[in-house]
């Protein structure tokens, strides 16, 4: 994996790296993904994926009714906000 | 002299007996958990929040309740130890992070308010590795977790604040969670009994999210009837957490102490190949062996794919990371870095929003949550989500199938919950994929989806502790338990 990858993949995952981190992460997962090609060798053909440890079946059944139950309060969703602006969550600009 | 009259290594379920009966108070209980604390916490950096007022409140409520002639509940007055990934109600809760190192929750996970519900004494946080990220406690934000019997040495990861507070008898119990290996591993490297459920088996709600396909809570114990007790307080359906399976919990402590006479036990080749430390090996055999005395059958089994689970693993994993980390944004809660980070972070072309979110995360996440973001999001990115996710997701249906196979012929399959005794401090730090390598025995049972736990079995000649794992099909902890008493009685 190089530095161009890593900045790809960094910024896909909103993360801003220094030079210094994608030097040292390139090379690791690098390694790590050389490792994690062996699967490649292994006949997999008409193996379905397991998504879940749980057979979905199991999961129908404990569904609860969709019916609305009370939740959070306003006030304790905003409780733990960086910043809060006329009730609500404030983020910096987006659109220019 | 503590004020309860009780030694540190009173179990789980004779302290409750004694608080039930009136003999020992729980205000004395909590007094004598909060001394202990503070004569080794400093050492050992078991606990990263204690919650002295919260706990003499807690203690005093369980007196009067018996005063008022009330009854208790299981886990009267037993202090239990959190693991701080658990969401606790006006307890700050930092996932060993600082992302959320200032983070406190509005609610309790349901696990949690089983316990309070059960009468436990809740005395605080414990340390962990960073999003449960790790085999050795070394990625926490805080410092790492001191193993008890060398601290020289790790107690193990990601739950090993949990294993210490159990291993020091700081608390008689604790609860962890366990992705890979985050609560056996710990046991293991500790001494204590360490158990994680059948994927489903505990409510999830308010465990802050690694790999929710593989994430699962369990008790740490002093013994195996008082973590088979812990577990029967938090099993069961939750209405808020859809992947808990509706099926009630089982009579998890009746079966301990049951007779193993007959039972069938199967011994993976693969489990006890090349990396597995003799003394560990001769530890596992002798107990395998002192099982057979007892009339177990002993059988070999294949579990054919063991050695592809640590790259199954870390694909599966990361992959669900990137995804579930993606929430910490610095908008609803948790860290946000504005100003110079953010001017230079290489984001500020995009918004000033973007390159908040960037600097945010790049601040708030440590290199280890990093690196498995950074490697979740390339498994699943366009072009290669075939070759690796899908590939992966195939080959975790390989795992399975092996394990459905050999529970045709066994009723549970016994092997080394570790390749080593606890490593020392530093040791592994600098070579992640060595660090992951050795998880390689408890990540198949993981990947399954399958129970298991770690109990301690004979130590080292230098005295560290060995675990021994026991693997059992889908809901059948109750099999698993009754082996762990029996290995425990040897």
């Amino acid at each position: 994996m190089d530095k161009a990858q890593i900045r790809h993949i960094a910024e896909l995952a909103e993360l801003s790296l220094s030079s210094e981190e994608e030097e040292h992460l390139a090379t690791e997962i690098g390694a790590i993904l050389t490792y994690v090609a062996e699967l490649e060798a292994l006949d997999t053909t008409n193996v379905p994926p397991t998504t879940h440890a749980i057979r979905a079946a199991a999961l129908e059944q404990s569904l609860r009714p969709d019916e609305v139950r009370p939740g959070l309060s306003h006030d304790d969703a905003l409780a733990q906000a960086p910043k809060v602006l006329r009730d609500g969550f404030s983020v910096p600009s987006f659109v220019e | 002299m503590t004020a309860s009259g009780l030694s540190k290594t009173v179990s789980v379920v004779e302290l409750a007996d004694r608080v039930r009966r009136g003999e020992t108070s729980a205000v004395a209980v909590a007094h004598d958990t909060l001394s202990r604390i503070d004569q080794d916490n400093g050492n050992l950096n078991a606990f990263l929040t204690v919650t002295r007022d919260e706990l003499l409140e807690q203690a005093h409520a369980i007196d009067e309740k018996r005063a008022r002639g009330q009854a208790l509940g299981p886990l009267a007055g037993v202090p239990i130890a959190l693991k701080d990934a658990l969401c606790t109600r006006g307890v700050r809760t930092t996932c060993g992070s600082k992302m959320l190192a200032s983070y406190v929750p509005p609610y309790d996970a349901t696990a949690v308010s089983r316990l309070r519900a059960a009468d436990a004494l809740l005395p605080g946080k414990t340390n962990m590795d960073e999003f449960a990220m790790g085999s050795s406690n070394e990625t926490s934000a805080f410092g790492p977790a001191r193993n008890p019997h060398d601290r020289e040495r790790t107690p193990g990861g990601s739950s090993g604040g949990s294993a210490v507070a159990v291993a020091s008898g700081m608390t008689p119990a604790s609860l962890g969670s366990d992705t890979g290996g985050s609560i056996r591993q710990p046991a293991s490297f500790t001494g204590a009994v360490g158990v994680k459920p059948t994927y489903g088996r505990v409510s999830r709600f308010g465990l802050v999210a690694f790999a929710s396909s593989l994430d699962q809570i369990g008790p740490f114990a002093s013994d195996v009837r008082g973590a088979a007790r812990v577990l029967g307080v938090i099993a069961g359906a939750d209405d808020r957490d859809a992947t808990c399976l509706p099926a009630p919990g089982d009579d998890y402590e009746g079966a301990c102490g049951k007779a193993v006479r007959g039972l069938r036990i199967g011994v993976p080749e693969e489990y006890f190949g090349s990396g597995l430390d003799p003394e560990v090996e001769g530890s596992v055999r002798a107990a395998i062996a002192r099982l057979e005395s007892d009339g177990v059958m002993i059988k070999k089994v294949h579990l054919a794919h063991t050695r592809h689970a640590v790259a199954t693993y870390y694909v599966i994993a990361t992959a669900e990371a990137s995804s579930n980390l993606a929430r910490f944004d610095g908008v609803r809660y948790g860290l946000r870095v504005m100003g110079s980070a953010a001017a230079n972070s290489k984001h500020s072309q995009g918004s000033a929003l973007r390159a908040m979110i960037g600097a945010t995360r790049d601040a708030g996440f440590g290199s280890e949550v990093k690196r498995r973001i950074l490697l979740g999001t390339f498994v699943l990115s366009a072009g290669y989500y075939d070759a690796y996710y899908l590939k992966a997701q195939k080959v975790r249906t390989l795992i399975r199938r092996d394990f459905d196979k050999a529970f045709g012929e066994v009723d549970a399959i016994v092997c080394p919950t570790y390749p080593t005794p606890a490593f020392r401090l530093g040791e592994k730090t600098s070579d992640p994929l060595a660090m992951y390598l050795s998880d390689v025995y408890t990540l198949p049972a993981s990947l399954a989806g399958l129970p298991a736990m770690s109990v301690p079995c004979a130590p080292t000649k230098a005295g560290l502790p060995v675990g021994l794992q026991i693997i059992a099909p889908a809901l059948k902890e109750t099999t698993m338990f009754a082996l762990a008493s029996a290995v425990e009685g040897q």
